[in-house]
């Protein structure tokens, strides 16, 4: 489905590509963090999810609006490709060869891509055993343990310094702790 | 395609957009102590992140290329139709409008007046000239099932 937002209030891809292509070292690196970070969370690879990210951007797929930053904006655009990726049990699904003929006989019927009952009990258990390496990790640190908890109830910002009841120094250092962790926890976005 | 989440997956999806709101708030200097730290170089990351980019880049040019391609392909097999119209369908047309336009058919030689040696690019012409004249043919079925 097409955007709803007009032309004029997001960045053509024109602009995109240039924009990027001037950015520094840093941004870079930022860039590859944001991906690896969300490889390691739902199990794919970062530089596919990057480079997803960033076709999307280029062909005019994915619109960046005009008033957003760009990081945030692949940012964004690499979280959502990670989550969809991480819902689709057949990641590879059938190749076969198809005639191009008009002939009813050869026509291609391509698979059924619905997801079954046996696969979405799959999918949910792996989604579960995912949630729950990421709550282990924090069994030694109960604060921690409370803030990722509340994150997946959809805290943030005040709320969730106030359920945490750390000030706000401390609670931006348990943040960083806890990207951190899940970080080295699950290298090259290998869960246990 | 989307498909609705399960609350677990939900929970991943905030942790991940938690953790990428944290990664777009740490300073540029943060962001190099976390790759030091990592016993990488930045330098490196930076261009091994790049390579990536420029890699979307030509994958998304030759995308263009093959997409314009097909455009110019799918032009051009519509234009030729136009000039390649069915040679029978078009002495049909030019033996109705010489019966509509008898003082056209006395000016014409025997043998084109009996359509005969006339070839496909002359009865095209003729009716180009016709059609030039504002001359054309009477509609009917045959015309309508073109």
């Amino acid at each position: 489905m097409a955007p709803k937002e007009s032309t004029a209030a997001c960045l053509s891809t024109t602009d995109i590509e240039s924009t990027l292509q001037a950015l520094s070292d840093v941004g870079w690196a930022r860039l590859r963090k944001i991906a690896r970070s969300l490889a390691h969370l739902y199990q794919i690879e970062a530089e596919d999810l990057l480079h997803e990210a960033c076709c999307r951007a280029l062909d005019g797929r994915r619109r960046c609006p005009s008033n957003v930053n760009l990081f945030k904006f692949l940012g964004e655009a690499m979280r959502s490709i990670a989550s969809d990726a991480s819902k689709a049990v057949k990641r590879h699904p059938e190749l076969r060869l198809v005639s191009d003929s008009d002939d009813d006989e050869n026509a291609y019927d391509p698979p059924d891509e619905q997801l079954n009952t046996e696969e979405k009990i799959i999918i949910e258990q792996e989604v579960t055993r995912k949630k729950q390496a990421i709550l282990n990790l924090f069994e030694d640190d109960p604060v921690a343990h409370i803030m990722v908890d509340g994150i997946m109830e959809g805290m943030e910002g005040e709320e969730l310094r106030a359920f945490t009841e750390l000030d706000k120094t401390a609670f931006a250092s348990k943040r960083r702790l806890i990207k951190r962790r899940i970080e080295k926890a699950f290298p090259e976005g290998r869960m246990p | 395609m989307t498909r609705q989440k399960s609350n677990n997956h939900l929970a991943l999806d905030r942790l991940a957009a938690s953790i990428v709101n944290d990664i777009l708030n740490m300073t540029d200097e943060e962001i190099l102590a976390e790759i030091a730290a990592d016993g990488e170089n930045p330098k490196q990351v930076a261009q091994e992140t790049k390579d990536i980019f420029d890699r979307a880049v030509t994958a998304c040019g030759k995308a263009k290329l093959a997409a314009a391609r097909k455009s110019v392909l799918a032009d051009r097999q519509q234009g030729s139709k136009v000039l390649q119209p069915n040679p029978n369908v078009a002495r049909q047309k030019l033996e109705k409008i010489l019966k509509q336009h008898p003082e056209t058919l006395s000016k014409l030689t025997l043998a084109a007046r009996n359509g005969e040696g006339l070839s496909d690019s002359d009865v095209f012409s003729m009716l180009d000239d016709f059609k030039e004249l504002g001359v054309t043919p009477p509609i009917d079925k045959e015309d309508d099932n073109e």
